[in-house]
């Protein structure tokens, strides 16, 4: 039985279950590779096709996947209409692109293609010609939108009536147009397609309700009360076991479908198969041949991708799982769901009458309704008539037509199909939106005084913030109200990698970028006097943790419900009434009553490490850093941002994360470079490490002069509620109490503002105009149960800027740009050149491109690539949503998330030199493979004499584009108060130290 | 003072008319207004309970009545308009007035700029007529016409998301069996007329609740009695009809918080204590509603147990809770009943309300325990042997085989008779009309499927053919001429 039905016809080697396994292998590449929601890694959407050009590589994922590559060209033309896309940037895009001939002399492929895509040819199909027809006489009158001169030359110097033109003109085109039979027809790429198409009865409907509640019930990390009685050897042995009882199981009724189940799976079961060989006997009953299989094993795990997916995503990393890693295998996916498959293949073909038909019956192919007879060629008629009236031929133009050239009329105008047009609005689009970026910084780094660049004087306070974009607006907020602070921006891990556990975690998360592993492990304890508050709190948090767990539980089980229901149950209404009428007010009382009873001890973090005793291991991990490991880490974040000298007495590091109810996606919110995690320990822990006496002499030895004035403060910014919270300000010392107190006015100044402006984009937060309500609005949206946008995330998110903040300080970048301080003077030194650019790009560049690429995806087809309208989502085992009860899991990001986004490819400007750019880039694959292939937008701004370079096509083109004069506001409320939309960029007046 | 009552009910009435006019003429209604409308229409009408409530307090009141006349008379058939407040509506008014309008808060931050807007708010605003309308009704008939308000409007806002299959064939599902269950209230109400040649309640019971008892024999009050459980057992989803509880989330969650964590799952525990005393004078009803609850109540903690996603277990817990309802009203204990109802009401919804937050919550618990949370299921594994637990929780993974059951016992066989008729009708008309006018006769009834000479020739038909395509995308070959 364990033979295999063929003979081994490649040569390669492989055993059946080798190349079975193989096939499997490259069938789960393009399964979503989203992991449980609790940590939500933004990554490319299409990672698996990152390998081709985008451009190439969209429309490839659309033809697999059965998505948009593009917004919709009916989107595009709105956008044309609204200005957002100019026809200049449709002509410059298009003559970029090859030319050629298509008649010599008259008309060439540029020609056609500008004439065709504005105002754009009009949907005409098989299913919309007739109605067109009657209600709208199209074939009876010209195009309303045509120049004059077209006319004129439609006309072709007759005096006909416009009714009896358009009839001509039509007439020719349907005697030209031959009628074309198209044959095409699609094969069924698995059974239960085939079946489909043959019965109409569908067999995912019958196998997809069980398959997913046996997917969610076996991986549930902890949702259920019961849990399943899984077996040790995983997925497909845990549901062999409990369709194959024996004994009882004549007490199940089997669903009409699915006869037989149990008697399958006990028969699985006496033969001792395993996954891959149930597979191979199921698809060898099938009678699909190995050279059939990746292309069937395929198919059959993208009909519920994000299921396969995920059970793939656990099997690479186990430890992806929040609590319980059990066994994952997409083997084991598959061989549960080609059983199920078989098995309700048999009872549908049975029941249906099938039975007479040949067993490959299920592989005939189908044939396409390919818009058949008069109506198909009616339509593809009228999109000649119509492409010919925007080219402006005449009647007898047409008719004269050589055979040849009518021939290469038609299939230049096939060349030129909708795909291609979107792909020709969506780079005039990004033009636009580049020229927008691009021009106003040109112009105002022109205007820059170089000395500007110098930093000579001591700022009175220096503040790190996250590379996020939602910090822009904050550290704009900073410069505007006090010139004297200067703000940098660095990847929110502040350089610590580090497996941090705080006082009241369960245990040890990593805080860092996804693609690093963190070596070394940090523990907040309370110190030695506050032991006993500790425990105090730790003990008071058990009892409260049973509290709920009881009630939580009890609301749910049969006696333990009643008596909760009958005694406390009208209590709920405080909580309801509370949390949704006076939801601010609810969360301020409850704050209130945690800090009276959760007793908050003095903590320390376990970061001393001394060389001598230091392969202490925990988990793998070594616990604190050495004094060169900390000298070392605090170099790698102050040497690129040029902070080598001039530090302020106080200089504070902000980490941010995202506090908000009611939504699953939370992580989504947190810091990216922590790994979907907030990052306020490892600003604590940056802040701990460069007050250390030993590390600054360590530094200063390597040339960075931390002065003995200076104190270094670590604090978490949370991007919801713009709450800003400091660590250890006890440890300040008196000396720089002013200081503290100045930082601490600041922010809070700033951060109101900072507010007002987030608030502009919320448009039921129209009424808001002062800063301090909009404090309150955000606070409020943070709690609130009911709010499915706490915050826009990093919606609108579209350029990263790598370079010194004087290049933009004192411009309106509208919360859109990733802020990467770089100083490239620093980063000569000789030998090393351009070492520091590598690491900031090797780091934030995929963090920052993974960031915008999901949008991008999550925007054009939120359906399929994102995850849709969040109302219905359910959260499912602790491991993501479905919608509804049943359905497949939701990958990408839900439409309330990106609503506001602007799908353009990441515009990276790197405060460099073309050579120095590629040479820094190149040095990380991931890097490199996303700029030679376009998947973000390069441009460079030369240090020294600020000349900018677009990568266009593989070489850097000089881009010189300025505006006349850049729009000057006095500050940015002014600027952005009372509007919704994305603003262009401007100048601040009165900001900045220059 | 009666005329409140009017008013409480009206307002709702006014809310759902000017929505529902805005939304026929075409008016663009903003968010904020539509939002305004409905949360001053429950703020007002939940003063004016809190009035009517002091006053029935003040003056020791058991009820207060208003009656508008009949609606309409036929023979000797009269359509009573009789609107009644009395102890056992009371609190039921009270907290349906107070739920919708959080709701209705709640969804003006949840729907923001959802294209159904509009829908949703006239849904819930016609639900928050209908629900009042049903506990206020003084007699069985207006309760009728409350209950089909709130039957309708839960199905059309499970289907909310209309672009989707799976919200609409669950609406269809619950409307189904909404349907079979609506017959017991309706024949129910046609048998109180035959008997009593009334249906309102100070016709019915000789007391205001909860001291009335029934007027009718006792044989009358089983029949009429086991009819309302009927109704009662399809919406408040009982055993055998609590398959489409779980089907029912596919709607917005305040949408299942409001309808299947409040006021619309309660709905027939509610007619079940409205029609008590005729429960009580039938031994017969009261074992059958003792024994439909404890089954539920059965049924429902046990599958509970191993769902997985937040809204069905939440679901499931619900049903079980509901079963304890019932049992508590077949055994006589109304009080009891009442209370459990209205704290169940409460908690349901805030955990519905929540049900997002599950992720967030369970971090939290998690957490605050250390990192070791109690295991759950213990009692199970301690009392049950390791093969019967491995039966169970198939039995309850599979919901009971509900569906299934029902599917064979009900369903198939409908199936088999429509086919079976089908086949008689086919051959009379070729008996009446012959082989040759069959064919025209066949044409006659355009959309039905003939039963075709041979089911494999209709097949090959259909493989040359074309059947629906799967996943068909917008016009990406695009524009070939
Ligand atoms: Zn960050």
């Amino acid at each position: 039985m364990r033979a295999s039905i063929y003979e081994n016809p490649f040569d390669d080697g492989l055993s059946l279950a080798q190349r079975l396994e193989k096939a499997i292998g490259e069938a789960a590449h393009l399964l979503p590779t989203q992991g449980p929601i609790g940590v939500f890694i933004h990554h490319n959407t299409l990672h698996a096709f990152q390998h081709l050009p985008f451009e190439e590589a969209v429309v490839e994922a659309s033809k697999k996947f059965g998505t948009e590559p593009y917004l919709t060209e009916a989107r595009y033309q709105q956008e044309v209409r609204r200005g957002r896309i100019r026809i200049e940037d449709i002509e410059a895009v298009l003559d970029a692109e090859a030319d050629e001939t298509i008649w010599p002399r008259t008309l060439t492929r540029r020609q056609l293609r500008r004439a065709l895509i504005w105002p754009g040819p009009r949907p005409f199909s098989a299913d919309n010609i007739e109605w067109l027809i009657e209600e709208e006489c199209v074939l009876e009158r010209l195009r309303g939108d045509l120049a004059p001169e077209t006319i004129e030359a439609i006309r072709g110097g007759s005096h006909e009536e416009e009714s009896q033109l358009a009839h001509n003109l039509f007439s020719a085109c349907h005697r030209r147009l031959p009628k074309r039979v198209e044959h095409s027809s699609t094969l069924p790429d698995r059974p239960g397609v085939g079946l489909h198409w043959l019965t109409g009865v569908d067999l995912d409907q019958v196998i997809h309700p069980i398959l997913i509640r046996l997917s969610s019930v076996y991986l549930d990390q902890g949702q259920s009360y019961w849990p399943m009685p899984r077996s040790e050897e995983g997925f497909y042995a845990t549901v062999r076991d409990l369709f194959g009882q024996r004994g009882i199981h004549r007490l199940f009724p089997e669903e009409r479908y699915l006869v037989g189940l149990g008697r399958e799976f006990r028969k699985q079961r006496a033969l001792n198969l395993t996954a891959l060989e149930t597979i191979t006997q199921i698809l060898a009953r099938f009678k699909i041949a190995e050279s059939e299989w990746e292309h069937c094993v395929e198919a059959e795990l993208r009909a519920l991708p994000g299921w396969a997916g995920l059970f793939h995503q656990l099997e690479l990393d186990p430890g992806l799982a929040p609590h319980t890693p059990w066994r994952s295998s997409l083997a084991d996916f598959l061989a549960v769901r080609l059983t199920l498959t078989w098995v309700a293949f048999g009872n549908i073909w049975q029941q249906s009458g099938c039975r007479g038909l040949g067993e490959t019956a299920w592989r005939q192919p189908r044939k396409d309704d390919s818009p058949s007879g008069n109506l198909g060629h009616l339509a593809r008629v009228a999109r000649l008539f119509d492409a010919v009236q925007l080219l402006g031929l005449s009647a007898g133009q047409m008719n004269s037509l050589r055979e040849s050239e009518f021939q290469k009329l038609t299939s230049e105008i096939d060349l030129f199909h909708e795909t291609e047009r979107r792909r020709i609005l969506h780079l005039a689009y990004e033009r636009r939106h580049e020229l927008e970026v691009l021009a106003p910084l040109k112009t105002y780094r022109e205007s820059l005084d170089p000395a500007r660049f110098r930093r000579t004087v001591c700022p009175k306070a220096q503040i790190f913030f996250c590379i996020d974009e939602r910090e822009e607006s904050m550290r704009r907020a900073i410069e505007e109200l006090e010139p004297e602070v200067e703000t940098f921006g660095a990847a929110g891990f502040f350089g610590v990698a580090v497996n941090y556990r705080g006082l009241d975690d369960p245990h040890g998360v990593a805080l860092c970028p996804v693609v690093v592993k963190p070596q070394h492990a940090v523990i907040e304890r309370p110190t030695s006097e506050d032991k006993g508050v500790d425990q105090k709190r730790q003990q008071r948090r058990r009892i409260w943790a049973t509290l709920l767990q009881t009630s939580f539980n009890g609301s749910r089980t049969l006696l333990r419900g009643w008596i909760g229901t009958i005694g406390f149950g009208l209590l709920s209404l405080f909580p309801l009434l509370g949390r949704t009428l006076a939801p601010r007010r609810m969360a301020v009382l409850y704050r209130w009553l945690e800090d009276r009873f959760l007793p908050t001890p003095s903590t320390e973090l376990t970061l001393m490490r001394s060389e001598e005793d230091g392969q202490e291991l925990t988990d793998q991990l070594l616990v604190g850093f050495s004094i060169k490991e900390k000298a070392d880490r605090v170099a790698a974040v102050l040497r690129p941002v040029g902070l080598t000298h001039e530090f302020s007495r106080l200089v504070v590091i902000l980490g941010h994360g995202s506090t908000c109810l009611n939504n699953p996606h939370e992580s989504a919110y947190h810091c990216g470079a922590c790994g979907g995690r907030r990052g306020g320990p490892n600003a604590r822990l940056f802040a701990a490490m460069a007050n250390n006496p030993l590390v600054r002499g360590r530094l200063r030895e390597i040339g960075i002069q931390i002065s003995d004035e200076t104190w270094f403060l670590g604090g978490d910014h949370d991007t919801a509620s713009d709450q800003i919270t400091f660590f250890d300000e006890a440890d300040v010392p008196l000396s720089h109490f002013d200081d503290l107190i100045f930082v601490r006015r600041v922010l809070d100044a700033a951060r109101a503002a900072n507010s007002l402006e987030r608030s502009r984009r919320f448009e039921s937060a129209w009424a808001i105009k002062t800063p301090a309500s909009a404090l309150l609005h955000v606070q409020e949206r943070a709690e609130h149960l009911a709010e499915p946008r706490p915050e826009c995330g990093h919606a609108t998110n579209a350029v990263a800027i790598v370079g010194r903040r004087s290049l933009t300080r004192g411009l309106f970048l509208d919360r859109r740009s990733f802020l990467i301080s770089y100083d490239p003077t620093t980063d000569e030194v000789p030998g090393e050149e351009g070492r520091s650019l590598a690491a900031l790009l090797g780091a934030a560049g995929p963090v920052c491109a993974g960031i915008n690429l999901e949008y991008y995806f999550s925007y054009v087809d939120n359906e399929r690539y994102g995850s849709g309208t969040k109302l219905p989502h359910n959260v499912t085992g602790l491991l993501g949503v479905m919608n509804g009860q049943s359905s497949d899991l939701r990958t990408g990001l839900p439409w309330q998330m990106v609503e506001i986004h602007e799908p353009v490819r990441l515009l990276l400007i790197v405060e460099s030199t073309p050579e120095k750019l590629l040479k820094a880039a190149f040095q990380s694959p991931i890097v490199r493979e996303l700029i030679e292939n376009h998947w973000i937008r390069v441009v460079t701004i030369n240090p020294d004499h600020g000349s900018f370079h677009v990568y266009r096509h593989g070489v850097f083109e000089p881009f010189t584009s300025r505006l006349e004069e850049l729009t000057t506001v006095h500050s940015s409320p002014e600027w952005f108060l009372g509007k919704l939309d994305h603003l262009p960029i401007v100048r601040v007046a009165g900001q900045g130290i220059g | 003072m009666e005329l409140m009552i009017g008013l409480i009910l009206l307002l709702p009435g006014l809310t759902t008319a000017t929505l529902g006019l805005g939304w026929l003429v075409g008016f663009k209604v903003s968010e904020r207004l539509i939002a305004r409308l409905t949360g001053s229409c429950y703020s007002l009408a939940t003063g004016l309970v809190i009035i009517l409530a002091g006053w029935m307090v003040h003056q020791d009141l058991r009820y207060v009545r208003l009656s508008a006349g009949n609606w309409f008379e036929v023979h000797t058939y009269r359509f009573p308009l009789l609107l009644q407040i009395d102890r056992l509506s009371l609190p039921l008014i009270a907290l349906s007035v107070i739920l919708v309008g959080v709701i209705g808060a709640f969804s003006q931050r949840y729907m923001h700029r959802e294209g159904g807007y509009l829908r949703f708010f006239f849904l819930l605003n016609l639900f928050g007529f209908g629900v009042l309308l049903l506990f206020l009704a003084g007699s069985f008939d207006l309760m009728i016409a409350g209950w089909e308000l709130v039957g309708l409007t839960s199905v059309l806002l499970i289907g909310f998301f209309q672009q989707r299959n799976d919200p609409v064939r669950s609406a269809l599902r619950v409307f189904l069996i909404y349907r079979v269950c609506d017959i017991g209230l309706l024949t129910g109400v046609a048998m109180l007329h035959h008997y009593v040649g009334a249906a309102t309640v100070d016709r019915v019971f000789t007391h205001p609740w909860p001291d009335g008892a029934s007027l009718l024999t006792g044989g009358q009050a089983t029949v009429v009695g086991l009819l309302f459980l009927l109704a009662a057992m399809g919406k408040s989803a009982q055993v055998p009809f609590s398959g489409w509880l779980p089907q029912a989330m596919e709607g917005p969650t305040p949408s299942s918080a409001i309808f299947y964590g409040a006021l619309s799952v309660h709905a027939g525990a509610y007619l079940l204590l409205r029609a008590q005393p005729l429960i009580e004078s039938s031994m017969t009803v009261s074992v059958a509603v003792v024994t439909v609850g404890l089954l539920t109540a059965i049924h429902g903690t046990m599958i509970g147990r191993a769902t997985v996603d937040a809204k069905t277990s939440i679901a499931y817990a619900s049903m079980a809770q509901l079963g304890l309802i019932f049992a508590e009203i077949g055994s006589g204990l109304e009080w009891i009943a009442l209370l459990h109802l209205s704290g169940h009401i409460v908690v349901r919804t805030l955990q519905f309300l929540r049900a997002p937050s599950m992720l967030h919550d369970h971090y939290r618990r998690y957490s605050a325990a250390g990192g070791e949370p109690t295991a759950t299921g213990a009692y199970f594994e301690l009392l049950i042997p390791a093969k019967l637990r491995v039966w169970l929780y198939r039995l309850a993974l599979e919901r009971g085989y509900h569906d299934v059951v029902l599917e064979r016992a009900v369903v198939g066989p409908l199936v088999q008779l429509s086919r079976w008729l089908r086949e008689i009708e086919d051959r009379l008309a070729v008996a009446l009309f012959g082989p040759a006018k069959r064919a025209t006769y066949q044409l006659g009834q355009m959309g039905r499927h003939s039963r075709p000479v041979s089911r494999q020739a209709e097949l090959e038909e259909r493989v040359q053919t074309c059947p629906p395509r799967t996943n068909v995308r917008s016009g990406m070959e695009g524009a070939d001429v």
